[in-house]
């Protein structure tokens, strides 16, 4: 009799933290995160090679709307939006060729065992004193996971890394060559890890135009990417979005909270700004504009944002730049205009 | 170096504000910039910050004048009228201006505005007597550019046009004949065209500073390029003639119609005039002006025993040839106005006072009779004040085609299908045709004008209609991204306040074929209706022709108050006559 076979693991050496899963986590700029057990003991991170590894693929929760039932999604749940990661038979593997730097990986890692230096993930060699290892059955796997479950995801501190404008440039870039479909991925999973589930609208249903949709326990709202100059276009995009949601889905417009997610914010002589305006004005409905970048800085900063209110601009107020460095407690280390990214460029 | 600093991305536009300034200021002794200021904000072509009419030009607003917008924008209006002639400046205060007398022909019933510009564009030339500029060269300005162009296998691009007419004394055949010889040296190679243009930015004086950017220069070149395609003279194309491709501009028909006609002509400068007998000065300023005039296809037959007097005044001097002088763009107003008979009463108020001779008046009735005879002919069926010059030509074309096709339904599709290739240019007009056939005062909106983000306003005191039009070259099919922009128009609108409106009141589509997938459209037109309340009507261009030739045709119209809350894809069926 025939049965299902299944594959052979990739992974050859898994691991667990011998002192426990009661950790918290310091992440830091170019090295190494640290460990820090509830005894007091701290060592530094490493790769324990997870099975189910989160620093590749999200959980089901992340992608769950749950105010948006029935509404036809994709399941991809990959966290490197250029796929620059994968399993190795050690520990998780970096394509450096494809990694743009944006520290999707490093900002999932539950125990800190990615980082990010001269603008690519790297993966710190467990120091295997510190750890145990597993053979690689179903029954490791199992406590494994029980192990990554166990650990308190959001107790970490420190910043994955640096903003700058050489930074900035450089993951620029990256996103630059992305496929729509790429950047609406890291559009998905900045959002997730800045404290929000995150799910991208199934592409081809004639009634579903939007790019995603996003939930927290304190908003909702749909979501546009657009990294070309055609925002007029997303302002649009949204309006009918946003119909569709209430006629369609019982999602009337006053609870839905749009987001235009943009690369840069366009500058003050096009018509968006007012046209935001207007928006708001004839239907009450403020439309958020944010960029890649500032959702970055505040993802490396370790922040948690679960509504986007504060990011409202309209042609009177086109800068992000106060109302990020007061979430950070310090000044952004961002040229004034650059890239766009938290004022207009000109 | 000649310099036409840059203006306004549409002459269109700066023309569309004339009817309106001249409506409003045409009973004043003179005006200034601020009246200007007011008058277009009237006709929205004022624009600030998104804004249009008084709100625009309130918001451009600033005690500097320097910074002032309004201000600002209202000069660089008057700058262009003034340099086509169209205003001119009294006593010679710079920003005091008054209509000329080629001016009023702008506005007479019936004019063809385009033929009239084009004598202005021609008559454009330095030195002259009312515009003071920095440059010192003699010159015909767009005579000289055409016959250059002529020279140079019917081409130039924009960097030849500076190096060549834009620095030459054009009344030296010599240096004309140099200038030629010199770009035709340059033709072929790229970097010596970029070398001779740094050379001159070098050489050349700016803001009383030394030296010149080359992207400066290349700015002045936008306001004769965009005459050069206004008047049909020359259209864009890619050429390599310097190695990569360039753009260049390439002569027309109409172009090289043009350059036949200016070189049967005598071309009289400044320097001509001044050195005239008293008689002939006063023949020249007669004949320049009714000359131009009869080019712009006026008739003359009320002036003709006076300009026969002129033309054997002037035989000497013009040979037999046709006069080509443009006496408002070159003398000052007073002397030319005198030489017309046309006298100004001024009062102390700046109120009106203008007395014709019984010439002009003659001249100006001969014209309104012709535009009235088509009205009364063909148009029986049509709102008076909704009928354009392009409304007529389309009610012309239905009743020629009616000739040959009595089947309505044939009749319709044979019109639709003469639009199949329309571009913008072409489709936004005949929008605006057929929807003032059909009885409401429809206006395609200017290029240009940021504020106005829809492409054609139904204007109603209380309930206007934006509508958004597709041409066939930009979608044959209407789309979801028409009706998105149909919704964002009416939100602009409503928040705006550029026209009346209310929440009740459509926002219209309009493109060449209804939507392929009519659902989905249905659909979204639906939601919107549930979520923001507004109504979005689509149409295709057939249901819009059929209904405007059953009014032109049998006079069955539609009862128009239906139109203002239509919503969903609209069929012929639905406004059936």
């Amino acid at each position: 009799m025939s049965r299902i076979l299944s594959a052979d693991y990739v992974q050859k050496e898994i691991y667990v933290l011998k002192d426990g899963s009661d950790i918290s986590v310091t992440c830091n700029p170019d090295t190494t995160s640290r460990i820090y057990f509830s005894s007091g003991k701290q060592i530094a991170a490493g790769c324990i090679n997870c099975v189910n590894p989160r620093c590749m693929c999200l959980s089901n929760e992340d992608i769950l709307c749950v105010e948006f039932p029935g509404i036809s999604h994709v399941t991809n749940k990959r966290i490197c939006p250029v796929d620059g990661i994968k399993s190795g038979e050690k520990r998780i593997e970096i394509d450096e060729n494809k990694c743009i730097g944006c520290g999707l990986c490093v900002a999932s890692c539950p125990i800190g065992a990615l980082y990010l230096k001269d603008g690519k993930a790297k993966v710190s060699v467990q120091d295997k004193k510190n750890m145990q290892r597993l053979p690689v059955n179903d029954t490791s796997i199992k406590e494994q996971n029980k192990f990554i479950q166990n650990i308190a995801v959001r107790n970490r501190h420190g910043i994955l890394c640096q903003e700058s404008d050489r930074l900035m440039d450089s993951v620029y870039k990256g996103i630059r060559k992305m496929s729509q479909g790429e950047q609406n991925i890291l559009a998905r999973n900045l959002l997730i890890k800045l404290g929000n589930h995150g799910t991208l609208a199934r592409q081809g249903n004639v009634y579903m135009r939007m790019d995603g949709f996003y939930s927290s326990s304190q908003r909702l709202g749909v979501f546009e990417v657009e990294t070309g100059t055609e925002l007029l276009d997303v302002s649009r995009a949204v309006l009918d979005d946003v119909a569709v949601m209430n006629a369609r889905h019982g999602i009337n417009k006053e609870k839905n909270h749009p987001l235009v997610i943009c690369l840069s914010l366009p500058n003050k002589r096009t018509d968006y700004w007012q046209v935001i305006k207007d928006i708001r004005n004839v239907i009450k409905m403020p439309i958020c504009t944010i960029t890649f970048g500032a959702l970055l800085i505040l993802m490396w900063n370790i922040k948690e944002i679960k509504e986007f209110d504060s990011f409202y601009m309209d042609v009177d107020h086109s800068s992000i730049r106060n109302d990020i460095s007061k979430i950070l407690g310090r000044s952004i280390n961002i040229s004034e205009g650059f890239q766009g990214i938290l004022e207009n460029e000109k | 170096m000649i310099r036409f600093r840059n203006p306004s991305s549409s002459l269109e536009t700066m023309l569309a504000g004339f009817e309106q300034l001249y409506n409003e200021l045409k009973d004043k002794a003179h005006f200034d910039n601020d009246d200007i200021a007011v008058a277009l904000a009237k006709a929205n072509l004022m624009a600030s910050s998104g804004f249009t009419g008084d709100a625009g030009r309130l918001l451009g607003a600033n005690k500097n004048k320097s910074r002032d917008k309004t201000y600002n924008n209202a000069k660089m209006f008057a700058e262009i009228y003034r340099l086509l002639g169209l205003i001119s400046v009294v006593n010679h205060v710079s920003s005091n201006y008054r209509f000329t007398y080629i001016g009023e022909h702008m506005v007479a019933p019936g004019a063809n505005k385009k033929a009239i510009i084009e004598q202005c564009v021609l008559g454009v030339n330095n030195p002259n007597q009312i515009i003071d500029v920095s440059y010192k060269e003699s010159v015909r300005f767009f005579s000289c550019v055409l016959l250059t162009m002529n020279r140079l296998d019917g081409m130039i691009c924009r960097d030849e046009m500076i190096l060549g007419p834009m620095n030459v004394n054009d009344n030296s055949p010599a240096e004309f004949d140099k200038m030629i010889q010199y770009i035709k040296g340059i033709r072929g190679n790229y970097e010596q065209l970029q070398g001779e243009l740094e050379n001159l930015a070098k050489s050349l004086q700016d803001n009383k500073k030394e030296g010149m950017a080359v992207e400066s220069m290349q700015n002045c070149t936008r306001f004769p390029i965009s005459v050069l395609k206004y008047c049909d003279w020359a259209e864009s194309v890619n050429t390599k003639i310097y190695g990569k491709s360039i753009r260049f501009m390439q002569l027309t028909k109409h172009g090289y119609d043009t350059v036949n006609r200016l070189k049967r002509m005598q071309d009289i400068r400044l320097v001509d005039y001044e050195k005239s007998t008293n008689s002939q000065k006063q023949a020249m300023i007669r004949l320049g002006v009714y000359q131009m005039l009869a080019r712009a296809n006026f008739n003359l037959a009320p002036v003709e025993n006076e300009l026969r007097k002129d033309e054997k005044e002037l035989q000497d001097i013009l040979k037999g040839k046709e006069i080509l002088f443009s006496p408002y763009q070159t003398l000052e107003l007073s002397v030319v106005n005198k030489a017309l008979n046309i006298i100004l009463e001024k009062d102390c108020n700046g109120a009106t006072g203008k007395k014709r001779t019984h010439v002009a008046k003659i001249f100006a009735k001969a014209m309104s009779g012709n535009l009235q005879k088509v009205t009364i002919d063909k148009a029986v069926h049509l709102k008076e004040d909704f009928i354009t010059d392009d409304v007529i030509a389309f009610v012309e074309h239905i009743h020629e085609l009616y000739k040959k096709e009595k089947n309505i339904q044939k009749l319709t599709k044979q019109m639709v299908e003469e639009h199949i290739a329309d571009k913008k240019a072409e489709f936004y007009p005949l929008v605006e045709t057929l929807f003032r056939i059909i009885g409401v005062d429809c206006h395609k909106s200017r290029d240009g004008v940021n504020g106005e983000r829809w492409d054609g306003m139904i204007r109603d005191p209380q309930k206007s209609i934006p509508i958004e039009i597709k041409s066939p070259t930009e979608e044959l099919y209407l789309s979801i991204k028409a009706i998105r922009q149909a919704l964002e128009n009416k939100i602009i609108l409503l928040s705006r306040g550029t026209y009346k409106t209310d929440i009740t009141c459509s926002s219209y589509a309009v493109g060449f074929y209804l939507p392929n997938n009519r659902a989905e459209v249905s659909e979204l037109i639906r939601n919107i209706k549930d979520t923001y309340g507004y109504r979005i009507a689509v149409f295709g261009i057939e249901s819009l022709i059929h209904v405007a030739i059953n009014i032109v045709l049998f006079g069955k119209g539609i009862d128009t108050s239906r139109l203002y809350g239509l919503e969903g894809i609209i069929n012929v069926e639905d406004i059936k006559c």
